[in-house]
């Protein structure tokens, strides 16, 4: 009963204002939306429907999986598969690593050095060396043409030093102090202590990470030649490009039976970062802000 | 004698500390440190395979500085940097605040959060798939909005082949991209706005467009200027992969950014001292840059609170 009144209220609450925030809005979430329907509806579309249509296809009938088979049998792309996916688990675990322990001292105040350590950190935002310098430092370390190449100099990146750093700074000290008592040592304390109870910058590092590596895409561009260790990005490009040269200057039957191809390549290569998209969301906006807000 | 079990304790927790940030320290060491000393390349006439201290100067030092300013292409980098950092800046930070003030507007929280999930997606996309998803709109021969010019009877618009369109997909797509992402900042700024004002403005009488114009908008004034001095802050950076990625040799004139060129003449082009010079003078710009307008946005908040 008090429900239906709520409600009802609400309903008369609504004003013209409201209605034209209410469409403002809805016109927001479609204009990001058409474009990734469109996407999908192309890569499902058949070739004959295509022809027919003469390329614009909104809704495909019959649906076709013609654009995946041929996108999968596409030679290169298996193998841009497994490299994207390494890339992606060897990274992450590693950005992981290599991000909390550093977190973890500078996050603490009896860390010898500290302010020294703190602008040691910092600094690289403010100034760089540039893309030549660091290329001739992938270079001579004997990075080139690996997957390496793709993992190692982002190891850490600043803004998820600075949040992960934040939000260990917020545990109590007392945790911490349990922990020695114990006689724990600071591996132990940062794995059994701090990490589990920083779950929420954890997650959204993780995913931040790993996001990051499934996009890769420059680091293959300045550092990896070689065509069989390319990431899945650079191959969907390669795809998209390709098509694209022979396209401007043919005929519609090309334009056919490459389009729905090309479209399934971009749904497939999109489909993971979607997927994992709403644990993301769960604690991108507070990581985004405690990061704001320091940095 | 107990307080000296205590301190050595305390030692022994503190070197593990110190010991524990190695592989950090090592990794910007090697990638942000090290590339500093790498700038010595400008200055030299690098080989790659005599290494940094054994390749010759170059003569004169500023040679490859020189060689930057004096081409003529040198004033239209500079110029399409600017304008198109600048053009991203105005067009995203009026649809992101836009987006923030109509979404803390909305009353009905389903959809708020819907809005919210469906703006946010574009920014965790690769530019890759947003190159394909422009591709599929745009494109002159395939493209949606082409071909249905063209079933029309109308002329074709060459989108991605011409300067002037070019450059507004620039805008258009980060715009696509990252409005959502960046309305979080305001969203927040607005959530910590104290009710008790909207309360006053309607017992006096505002309007809900009143309420935006007198109390939404001067309360996030703070926010507002800080993020564009801080995105003018990073004015040197237009953008290189989304340009990158989207750009074609035929929109070089309306696109072509310091950092695409410095790639292509570095990496594509093998010439390491040129590019690397026109790298350093662009860290040496946003340095500054960033340092001024940091000093500039302290002194805006020192003087709000």
């Amino acid at each position: 009963m008090v429900k239906a009144q709520k409600t009802k209220t609400k309903h008369k609450k609504l004003e013209p204002f409201d209605i034209l925030m209410i469409v403002i809005a809805s016109f927001a979430a479609l204009i990001i939306i058409f474009p990734l329907y469109y996407v999908v509806s192309l890569s499902f579309s058949s070739y004959t429907q295509y022809i027919k249509s003469s390329g614009f296809v909104l809704i495909p009938n019959p649906i076709s999986l013609d654009g995946y088979k041929q996108f999968l049998t596409n030679q290169a792309v298996p193998r841009a598969f497994l490299v994207t996916i390494f890339i992606t688990v060897v990274g992450t675990l590693l950005n992981f690593l290599f991000t909390v322990t550093l977190a973890y001292p500078l996050s603490r105040r009896e860390l010898p050095f500290r302010k020294f350590l703190a602008i040691y950190t910092f600094l690289p935002m403010i100034f760089s060396g540039g893309l030549i310098p660091t290329f001739y430092v992938v270079k001579r370390l004997g990075l080139m043409n690996t997957v390496w190449a793709m993992i190692i100099p982002i190891l850490i990146t600043t803004y998820n030093l600075t949040i992960t750093r934040s939000f260990f700074q917020s545990i109590d000290d007392a945790y911490i102090e349990v922990g020695r008592i114990e006689g724990m040592n600071e591996v132990q304390i940062l794995f059994h202590v701090i990490v589990p109870l920083a779950k929420p910058v954890i997650a959204t590092i993780i995913l931040m990470y790993g996001v990051m590596h499934w996009n890769t895409y420059y680091h293959a561009l300045y550092y990896v030649r070689s065509s069989n260790l390319q990431p899945l990005q650079v191959v969907l490009k390669g795809i998209l490009m390709k098509a694209q040269s022979t396209l401007e200057e043919t005929s519609l039957e090309v334009t056919a039976s490459t389009q729905a191809m090309k479209q399934a390549a971009v749904v497939i290569t999109a489909l993971p970062v979607v997927l994992v998209y709403p644990f993301l969301q769960k604690y991108f906006t507070k990581g985004m802000l405690i990061g704001g807000i320091k940095g | 004698m107990k307080d000296l079990v205590e301190r050595k304790r305390i030692k022994s927790h503190q070197i593990q500390l110190l010991l524990l940030a190695v592989p950090g320290i090592l990794f910007f060491a090697a990638f942000s440190y090290f590339p500093m000393y790498g700038i010595l390349i400008a200055f030299k006439n690098f080989q790659i395979k005599k290494g940094i201290l054994k390749s010759p100067w170059a003569d004169p030092w500023y040679k490859y500085f020189k060689q930057f300013f004096e081409n003529p292409y040198c004033k239209q980098l500079l110029t399409n940097t600017v304008v198109i950092s600048v053009g991203k800046i105005v067009f995203n930070m009026f649809f992101s605040l836009s987006l923030a003030i109509v979404l803390s507007e909305l009353k009905v929280k389903w959809l708020k959060k819907s809005v919210q999930t469906i703006t946010y997606l574009p920014h965790f996309l690769s530019w890759v798939i947003v190159y394909g998803i422009i591709y599929a709109l745009f494109s002159e021969s395939s493209g949606l909005i082409n071909v249905a010019l063209r079933s029309a009877g109308k002329p074709t618009i060459p989108f991605l082949t011409s300067d002037g369109s070019f450059r507004m997909l620039l805008y258009f797509s980060d715009v696509w991209k990252e409005a959502g992402w960046g309305a979080i900042i305001y969203l927040a700024a607005i959530a910590g706005i104290d009710p008790g004002l909207y309360e006053a403005a309607a017992v006096d009488g505002a309007s809900r467009w009143q309420r935006i114009w007198r109390v939404t908008l001067p309360s996030i004034r703070p926010t507002i200027i800080v993020m564009l001095i801080l995105k003018l802050g990073t004015v040197m950076n237009a953008g290189f992969d989304q340009i990158y990625i989207l750009y074609n040799s035929q929109v070089y004139a309306s696109s072509d950014i310091i950092d695409t060129w410095v790639y292509r003449i570095g990496l594509e082009q093998l010439n390491y001292s040129l590019a690397t010079a026109v790298g350093l003078f662009k860290s040496v710009i946003s340095t500054i840059l960033v340092l001024s307008v940091n000093k500039i946005a302290r002194k805006w908040e020192e003087s709000l609170w």
